[in-house]
């Protein structure tokens, strides 16, 4: 009895041990939240100053070791990479590159060069634990140093990571390096959509630099890629060469064409209005959908001849028997000018169960409505 | 059966007080372990949570994640929202829904045959027409009486059908929805801006098939709710409010994420879920003999996919994605909790034969026996081991010291595991920013192993009766609404 008791009063202290741990953990965590949230703050008052002269193209800019200099006189000494202090300047300076450009991120990006704040990071690229160095390729791409290219590079090939290697390519698009783009595309192979999704990202936002092998991947074998290929094209929004998406149009896979039309549409690409107009009769409903929206983003053709055509497409678009391809059509017709209002108008004098009068009431009412709203009158033609 | 025994007892050193005197001894002694031990688990749990909760946060990378979520790459969701007498905040919620930070959503309400005027003020609002068209039913469920949509508002369809509770209303929305991934949420649940964006990327980052993902929900009693969205987070007034937050941050922020951990989460709150709709249709949609559709929906599919060998992961995020209004009165939330555990009955009677079954791997070794023996028939070992302890030391079989040491070393160990879900709040996602809030946290984490834990396990055993009995009422929740602003942080 009395050994039960005994043990039992050990388990109870023990226990009592690890409750007030616990507590003391959480109270010290809070107050070290803290404690490093104050300096941050610290460090951007004291570095506001400083930034507003590193950052005026009137003044002369150097470093000499870890101290700016500009007009050649001291503006602030960088603390050491990984101390608090380190990591708030760190931030701060990351935070700033995101917004600016040109000469101006070349000194920020000097200062984290000068003050080894590069390095520290490339060093941190070798660390055993994955989530170490996955932060690291996000520092490195925010800091937007061409140096840590070559790294980039090598973990990209090699990390075993999958999530590391995709992240060390979205570094190497952000530093915005050419020869990024051939990794890029390969990256975009990856069995996960999301990364997919990132490194597709990152090609959108390198813009016209990527067109070209984007374009070339339109004829890929894999269809899969030839959608992503076109996705990202329709969001940069490319000027030339559209052959391949012309040719996407008649692709073996419903999904590609529907990509192609709003590909296409998106882009503004005139020279394919033909062709789009083509796949106006798409066995794919969703193909059709695409393809309504698509002539409603490139407008009515200037040529007289076409016009006639571009109305006749969207007018067999509005007798369609999905609802959806119907509403878009109607939307189109209410913005081809007085022309398109015309047809819609004389659509609305059909058998009241039509369901082609109901799209066309539907789109008028919505065109006179937001006219009404913007003050203008609605121009309905008779 | 209590008289039988003290009426046994009472004839000292007979035979029968000889054998009473071993079984109850033995039974303290079972029950004193079965608490240790399921506390035990609980402390794994939570130590594997710490480790789940601190490497998501240092992976993660929000405003990455919101520039990604942009591209329309990535597959559309369709939200689907049932509801049922909702007119005063149906709206409002639509709206919210409707702002949603993702590149491609449609919001997909569904009218269970509301006897108020929920349909009327969605078509005034959103200038909704009737379609001519209906869709498919792949999936069983109430006839649809009409399918709305507003040529302003792409984003949104209404489905109007029969009343047929809420599990039906959900079959209706999978059917009328249009896109690969379907989320449910309730209409009274308040979403972060960026839940889809956090609930939709272990579904694209995985190599396995992710058919389920789920997010953390928290109670917004207390918070400031503006047009929808929790604009600053603080602590209600109520005791009984407070509780709960410290019980939904052990529950979702350590138990779902070590359940997710080990690949054996079998629940996915109503409140909020992401699913692959084709899986969701070949296993039947929800079903509406339940009342914890939702667990059943996750065990049906978890079923499935190991039925056919197919490799998956049903994951959680560590990530608050939505907000909830908590019961704020003993007898609503003593309702709620015995449904809840009703549900949760009829789910593991339903799929029995999963229980120690090769075939279905850890799920049937571990998922089901701990859904079994910890968490629904923890109530009634626990609570019997309180009417016990006590009969045992008044009729001097146990040490009247030994019991209270008992009690004790059960009560600090729920303390530990408390105050754990509390640390690992502060180590990850800290939304509690002030002090007086994080000792408000600590003490009612403390206090809650005093009477608030017995009386939900009471609660939860008159749920085990009521399924015993066969009731399936789903008792209606009074709402507060969100109207009580804390103060601003």
């Amino acid at each position: 009895m009395t050994l039960t008791l005994v043990t039992l009063v050990l388990v109870l202290s023990l226990l009592g041990i690890v409750l007030a741990l616990l507590l003391l953990c959480i109270m010290t965590m809070r107050m070290y939240r803290e404690w490093r949230a104050a300096v941050h703050m610290r460090v951007r008052t004291l570095m506001a100053d400083a930034l507003g002269k590193i950052l005026d193209t009137q003044r002369t800019f150097t470093m000499d070791e870890r101290t700016v200099l500009v007009d050649d006189r001291p503006v602030f000494v960088i603390p050491k990479p990984g101390a608090p202090m380190g990591d708030a300047v760190r931030e701060l300076l990351v935070d700033h590159l995101g917004f600016i450009a040109g000469d101006l991120r070349g000194r920020l990006v000097t200062i984290l060069e000068s003050a080894d704040y590069v390095v520290a990071s490339m060093r941190q690229l070798r660390s055993p634990i994955a989530e170490m160095r996955l932060k690291a390729c996000m520092m490195l791409g925010g800091m937007h140093s061409r140096i840590a290219i070559p790294a980039l590079i090598e973990i990209f090939n090699d990390d075993p990571d999958a999530m590391v290697r995709i992240t060390a390519a979205e570094a190497l698009g952000v530093v915005g390096a050419e020869p990024a783009i051939a990794h890029l595309l390969k990256a975009l192979r990856d069995p996960t959509r999301f990364q997919q999704v990132r490194v597709a990202e990152v090609l959108s936002r390198m813009g016209m630099m990527a067109v070209p092998a984007l374009t070339a991947a339109i004829d890929d074998d894999d269809t899969r890629m030839v959608m992503l290929a076109l996705d990202i094209l329709a969001d940069i929004g490319w000027m030339s060469d559209f052959d391949p998406a012309i040719r996407a149009l008649s692709h073996q896979s419903p999904e590609v064409r529907a990509r192609a039309a709003e590909a296409l549409g998106r882009a503004g690409a005139l020279d394919a209005q033909e062709s789009v107009m083509k796949a106006a009769g798409d066995p794919a409903w969703f193909v059709r959908v695409r393809v309504m929206k698509a002539l409603q983003r490139l407008g009515v053709p200037r040529d007289r001849s076409q016009q006639a055509r571009y109305l006749g497409t969207l007018e067999q678009g509005l007798h369609d028997g999905v609802w959806w391809v119907r509403q878009h059509a109607a939307e189109a017709l209410v913005r081809a000018g007085d022309d398109g209002r015309r047809l819609l108008a004389r659509t609305m004098l059909e058998a009241p169960e039509s369901p082609a009068r109901r799209a066309a009431v539907s789109a008028l009412q919505h065109h006179l409505v937001s006219s009404a709203a913007k003050g203008r009158p609605a121009a309905v033609a008779r | 059966m209590t008289p039988i025994i003290l009426a046994a007892l009472a004839v000292a050193e007979s035979p029968l007080h000889l054998a009473l005197r071993t079984i109850v001894l033995a039974f303290n002694d079972v029950v004193f372990f079965y608490v240790m031990f399921v506390d035990a688990v609980y402390l794994v749990f939570t130590l594997l949570a710490l480790a789940e909760v601190r490497s998501y946060v240092r992976s993660r990378d929000k405003e990455r994640l919101e520039q990604i979520f942009r591209s329309r790459l990535v597959p559309p969701i369709s939200i689907l929202c049932p509801a049922y007498n909702e007119g005063a905040m149906i709206v409002e919620s639509v709206r919210s829904l409707l702002r949603l930070k993702y590149s491609k959503h449609e919001v997909v309400v569904i009218n269970d045959g509301s006897k108020d005027v929920t349909l009327q003020s969605l078509i005034d609002a959103f200038g909704m027409e009737r379609l001519d068209f209906t869709f498919e039913n792949t999936v069983p469920s109430k006839p649809v009486r009409g399918l709305y949509a507003s040529p302003r508002h792409p984003k949104l369809i209404v489905v109007d059908k029969e009343n047929g509770g809420k599990a039906d209303a959900l079959n209706a929305g999978i059917n009328a929805s249009r896109y690969p991934l379907f989320c449910t949420v309730d209409a009274d649940a308040l979403l972060e801006e960026d839940a889809l964006l956090h609930v939709v990327k272990p579904m694209l980052d995985r190599t396995k098939f992710v058919p389920i993902t789920g997010g953390i929900i928290r109670a917004a009693n207390g918070c400031r709710v503006v047009k929808g969205r929790v604009e600053s987070v603080g602590l209600p007034q109520r005791p009984i409010e407070i509780f709960q937050i410290v019980e939904y941050m052990r529950a979702f922020l350590c138990g779902r994420t070590a359940q997710s951990a080990l690949n054996v989460m079998l629940i996915v709150s109503g409140a909020f879920g992401l699913f692959h709709k084709a899986t969701a249709k070949l296993v039947g949609g929800y079903s509406t003999d339940t009342v914890g559709e939702d667990k059943e929906l996750v065990v049906k599919i978890v079923r499935y996919l190991k039925e056919r060998k197919r490799e998956y992961e049903v994951l959680f995020v560590p990530q608050t994605v939505c907000w909830t209004e908590v019961p704020a009165t003993w007898q609503t939330l003593g309702r709620q909790r015995n449904r809840w555990h009703r549900g949760m009955f009829e789910v593991l009677f339903k799929h029995k034969d999963l229980f120690f079954n090769r075939k279905y791997g850890r799920v049937g070794w571990f998922g089901m026996p701990y859904f079994l023996f910890i968490e629904a028939l923890g109530p009634l070992v626990e609570l019997s081991g309180y009417v016990l302890l006590p009969i045992a030391a008044l009729l001097g079989l146990l040490a009247p010291l030994n019991a209270v040491m008992y009690t004790l070393c059960a009560v600090a160990f729920g303390i530990i595991l408390s105050v754990s879900s509390v640390l690992l709040e502060e180590a990850s996602f800290h939304r509690y920013p002030r002090w007086k809030e994080l000792l408000t946290l600590n003490c009612f984490a403390v206090l809650e192993n005093f009477g608030y834990r017995q009386l939900t396990l009471w609660w939860r055993l008159r749920g085990t009766l009521d399924w015993i009995r066969g009731r399936k009422q789903w008792g209606a929740q009074q709402r507060q609404g969100f109207g009580t602003p804390a103060k601003a942080a």
